[in-house]
């Protein structure tokens, strides 16, 4: 992936967004040129100076102030205690800002909290150029045009993979977040989980973008520099005074329960906070 | 004979890479690192599929309850082992297992390097144990020659019997169906397979398409990475006496009653269905999604999530009108790709 990443980054220079957007047409075709790069990228000599750092990003999510792990129970802020068994949402469309167009750095990946260490993805690299960026914004979802890739012309290790999980037969087009679990309805101390709780959000009209305009960030040639998104989960399910009832509303495929598909969405646009 | 390296090649010819043609539309399919296709493997495989000398008493091969003119099924609702001892769950059609993650109805087996070797000892299958079965085929007139051209060495031993396997089974693809065909605007769907089509992925309607995957043209969700979207209870029984599913491999109570999700793909062969063979036709299993659907803890959420007010005890009702179930059924039997039961390079070599 991130041979995809650095090559696009390369092109998306002295390109504007709207370039970049009509790139992203023939990026099957790039897959197919990049595999190739990749192998002619690892004859290179190795003590050649490196010309661009690393930045990671690292999601990471708690609840009732502890890491999120999915099976272990928490409380919502209605003191309904929950488990999840699945939680996976897109980003896309990482920009980072500095005194030239904002550089598209990547163009969407899933962050899957999946409790297999083989599957779970909370944490990605990316080769970046050296500077000084002023912030960052990214999507919650898919755009428009990504929404609409056939997951069969990607493979298996890509976000738009079927293998996923994420495509959404109804509509061809992919579902953004999924989170699945229950509810302990009676929370009596017998673990009784029998109250599903799926939320499955998708449509163009919930991708929402996420804006950092005011977080400095040095990228150094070799160097990696961290960058943590840090979010309570139950804050999915408030703001304000606006809590979800969640023993009332707790389902949505996003076509049968729009207003849920977008508090949901919404709220998580806004739980992102920058950490250290 | 030189290689690239300059060196002298005094070893049999390496075995010939094969690159399966996957039917346009379908994903690719990713092949194990150690178990890669190749020409001499791919012939092993399917003469050892085909070849009765893997059972004990020399009267069953893998083709007996597996066979193409059903789609690598066997029509039956349980197949009865060399030993005359009837199992207990349907044998499965095999094919697009190539991109599948779990193997059998509980998904005891994660490769089919692993899943071949359980037929041959399975005393209610084809009962011959491995050093037995080893013995046989070492000591065959062909075999050890055949064994020396996929895998390099005379020497056989069960795990080179279950790649070769592995790999005749991953050739068995079905990607040219009406229906892929339709989707590839090489043909039209009559209004009725349409009407189906549109209810098996309504969400408010059929909602086939949440298990019975789409987007991968596959018709299971098999390939998903996550394990937790790829076993569902859909809600045939409420109380498991005899196949807990999923759960007899994790021990966990919600698995009770996930299975595997099947593909639907040449689903109109493959009668009976479910895992116990329970429906004779899919008119029946319609008739299941309609109103048939047990309401249970483990129950699939994906089968209530239109009907918040059903209770455990409860039984769905769909309400799908006569033409609908009609139209459900045309859909269904558009996903027959027939090259599977005529394509020669899938038949016995025998
Ligand atoms: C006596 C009948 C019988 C014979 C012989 C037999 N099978 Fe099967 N096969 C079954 C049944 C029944 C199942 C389902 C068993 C279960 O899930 O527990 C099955 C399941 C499978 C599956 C899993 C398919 C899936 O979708 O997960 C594969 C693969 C398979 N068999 C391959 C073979 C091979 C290879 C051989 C020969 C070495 C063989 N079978 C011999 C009856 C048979
Ligand atoms: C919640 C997931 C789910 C949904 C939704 C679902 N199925 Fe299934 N389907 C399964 C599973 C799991 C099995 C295997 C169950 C078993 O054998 O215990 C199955 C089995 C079948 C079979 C038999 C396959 C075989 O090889 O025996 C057919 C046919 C079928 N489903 C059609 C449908 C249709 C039509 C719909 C929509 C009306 C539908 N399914 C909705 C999960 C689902």
């Amino acid at each position: 992936m991130s041979y995809i990443i650095s090559f696009l980054n390369l092109i998306s220079l002295n390109l504007s967004i709207f370039k970049f957007k009509l790139m992203k047409l023939i990026v099957k075709g790039l897959l197919i040129a990049l595999a190739f790069s990749a192998l002619f990228q690892s004859c290179k000599p190795t003590d050649e100076q490196p010309k661009t750092g690393t930045l990671t990003v690292n999601f990471n999510a708690t609840a009732n102030g502890q890491p999120l792990v999915l099976g272990d129970k928490y409380t919502s802020v209605k003191g309904l205690p929950y488990k999840l068994t699945l939680f996976k949402f897109y980003i896309s469309n990482l920009r980072l800002y500095s005194a030239n167009e904002p550089d598209t750095i990547l163009d969407a990946d899933l962050i899957n909290f999946s409790t297999d260490a083989a599957i779970r993805h909370t944490s990605f690299s990316i080769n970046v150029e050296p500077g000084t960026y002023s912030g960052f914004s990214f999507g919650l979802g898919l755009d428009s045009m990504q929404n609409r890739y056939d997951p069969t012309s990607f493979p298996s290790t890509s976000p738009y993979s079927a293998s996923a999980g994420t495509h959404w037969g109804m509509f061809f087009m992919y579902r953004f977040m999924l989170i699945e679990g229950a509810i302990d309805t009676t929370d009596n101390g017998l673990e009784n989980y029998v109250l599903p709780v799926v939320i499955h959000t998708g449509f163009d009209s919930l991708y929402m973008t996420r804006d950092f305009t005011d977080h400095t960030m040095e990228i150094k040639a070799g160097q990696t520099t961290t960058l943590n998104i840090n979010f309570d989960f139950n804050k999915l399910f408030y703001s304000g005074n606006d809590t979800i009832n969640l023993l009332t509303n707790n389902i949505t495929h996003t076509s049968d329960n729009y207003p849920l598909a977008y508090w949901v969405t919404r709220n998580f646009k806004n739980a992102f906070e920058v950490g250290n | 004979m030189l290689n690239g390296c300059g060196k002298e090649i005094t070893d049999p010819p390496e075995p010939t890479p094969y690159t399966l043609a996957i039917p346009a539309g379908l994903p690719q399919m990713d092949q194990p690192a150690d178990n890669g296709l190749t020409v001499e493997g791919i012939a092993l495989g399917r003469r050892l599929f085909y070849d009765k000398i893997l059972s004990g008493n020399q009267t069953q091969s893998c083709a007996s309850c597996h066979k193409q003119e059903k789609a690598f099924a066997d029509g039956l609702r349980f197949s009865t082992g060399i030993d005359g001892i009837q199992g207990n769950r349907n044998a499965m059609a095999i094919i697009n297992l190539g991109y599948n993650r779990d193997l059998f109805w509980n998904g005891r087996s994660k490769t089919l390097e692993a899943q071949a070797l359980e037929p041959v000892p399975n005393p209610i299958e084809m009962h011959l144990s491995w050093p037995e079965a080893v013995t046989r085929l070492q000591g065959d007139a062909n075999y050890p020659a055949l064994f020396k051209k996929a895998f390099g060495t005379e020497t056989v031993d069960s795990t080179l019997v279950a790649k070769a396997l592995s790999q005749f089974m991953r050739t068995i693809v079905a990607g040219n169906s009406k229906f892929h065909k339709y989707l590839r605007n090489e043909t039209q769907l009559n209004q009725s397979e349409l009407n189906g089509y549109l209810l098996f992925r309504n969400e408010l309607k059929g909602d086939c398409q949440h298990c019975h995957e789409l987007g991968s043209k596959l018709l299971t969700d098999n390939h998903f990475l996550d394990i937790a979207q790829r076993f569902h209870n859909n809600g045939l029984d409420s109380i498991y006496p005899n196949f807990l599913g999923l759960a007899e491999v994790t021990l966990d109570p919600n698995d009770n009653g996930k299975f595997k999700t099947p593909t639907l793909l040449n689903i109109g062969m493959t009668a009976p269905y479910m895992h116990d063979g329970r429906f004779n036709t899919l008119q029946e299993v319609i008739e299941h999604y309609d109103h048939g659907v047990k309401v249970s803890p483990s129950l699939d959420f994906f089968m209530t999530k239109n009907y918040p007010d059903l209770q455990v005890g409860d039984r769905r009702e769909l309400g799908l009108t006569p033409q609908e179930k009609a139209d459900l059924l045309a859909f269904l039997l558009t996903l027959t790709d027939s090259t599977i039961i005529t394509n020669p390079a899938f038949s016995s070599p025998f």
